[in-house]
């Protein structure tokens, strides 16, 4: 085996995904050859620097959201519900807001809506987070989990279930947020 | 799991969504995709759960999705954000001692090459180096033959190294 066939195969040796008997042939070339030798040092070098993304550790709170998220999508493929009736949905949505006063500002009620009309046509919650500017998320928090409640309260229903889909989004974007910035955030969340 | 057996896919969901949190986590490198990648995995594997043949485990099945569904993001999102493995109680603008540079500055420069690898070759190396995936694996999940992943995963190597090594390391 020559120094060049050898370079080809470190990779594969590195990790051990070579046949035995190949693996014997590079193994007898490293054992005379201090090049490829240092070749295959470097490579481990290089290697053992990159290293995988380790998962935070994330409250439970998190993985009950989660799951929660997965079988309303999962249960919304099988009850789909078409972009009309999204719209309408937000509408009615809107009027009731307006006539009753339950009391969000008119900025988060907008904010609302169009969130609203988002998830109810079943555009991701990319799409959603989107919506929802960082520059004004955290004043907008207060409203949109007040509001939540109050209409949790009066309605059992698809609104509720959107709304805490949204709770929970922005849930996840205060935890990457403290994630991202474990400096700037408090123990309480206060940045 | 029973066909259509919506509580029993809920069951699923609650005993396997961690693990797939972590494989799609070691892909992508932040909170935010690796949740969208298991979310959508999710609803995939209920998508086609009437597929499953039982050739494999539902394990090993599941798995696939993730993978599979944690590359789709890699490949629409190519930054990999890495924002929150530094060491508890890492100083990030500390060199530190057996550094040469910093330790984010090297994080970002280590983590900008693997983005930076052709496709196929990126998706390979995730899955072998962060996934610890063998050749079979990799070639079973992404539809290739073992040759055609030894060699791509071979020119990522390479590559990498010839990237890196100029630095300090």
């Amino acid at each position: 085996m020559i120094c060049k066939d050898v370079r080809e195969m470190i990779p594969l040796y590195y990790y051990g995904e070579m046949e035995s008997g190949r693996a014997g042939d590079v193994r007898d070339h490293l054992a005379s050859c201090a090049d490829c030798r240092d070749e295959l040092a470097l490579v481990g070098k290089v290697l053992e620097r990159v290293t995988a993304p380790e998962a935070p550790e994330l409250p439970d709170k998190f993985w009950s959201r989660s799951a929660a998220d997965i079988m309303r999508r999962v249960r919304k493929r099988r009850f789909a519900v078409p972009l009309w009736a999204g719209v309408a949905a937000a509408v009615i949505l809107f009027l009731f807001i307006t006539m009753v006063d339950l009391g969000p500002e008119p900025d988060a009620v907008s904010k609302q809506i169009l969130v609203e009309t988002s998830f109810m046509s079943d555009i991701e919650m990319d799409d959603i987070e989107m919506a929802l500017d960082m520059e004004g998320i955290r004043s907008d928090i207060d409203s949109l989990w007040n509001f939540q409640h109050q209409v949790s309260d009066d309605f059992d229903s698809e609104f509720a279930q959107s709304l805490d889909t949204i709770e929970s989004s922005i849930e996840l974007l205060f935890v990457e947020f403290e994630a991202a910035n474990p400096r700037r955030v408090g123990t309480n969340g206060s940045v | 799991m029973k066909r259509g057996d919506i509580g029993e896919f809920e069951a699923f969901v609650l005993d396997y969504q961690r693990k797939a949190f972590s494989t799609a986590y070691r892909t992508l490198g932040n909170v935010h995709d690796a949740r969208d990648a298991v979310q959508e995995a999710f609803v995939k594997a209920f998508k086609a759960r009437r597929d499953f043949r039982g050739e494999s485990s539902v394990t090993t099945w599941f798995h696939r999705i993730v993978v599979n569904a944690a590359l789709d993001i890699l490949r629409k999102r190519p930054r990999m954000h890495v924002v929150d493995e530094m060491p508890e109680g890492a100083d990030p603008s500390a060199p530190r001692p057996e550094d040469g540079v910093r330790w984010r500055e090297m994080k970002e420069i280590v983590m900008s090459a693997v983005n930076n690898l052709p496709e196929r070759q990126k998706d390979i190396f995730v899955l072998k180096h962060f996934n610890g995936l063998s050749i079979s694996e990799i070639s079973g999940t992404l539809g290739l033959a073992d040759g055609t992943v030894k060699v791509h995963l071979s020119r990522a190597v390479h590559r990498l190294k010839e990237e890196l090594s100029g630095y300090d390391l």
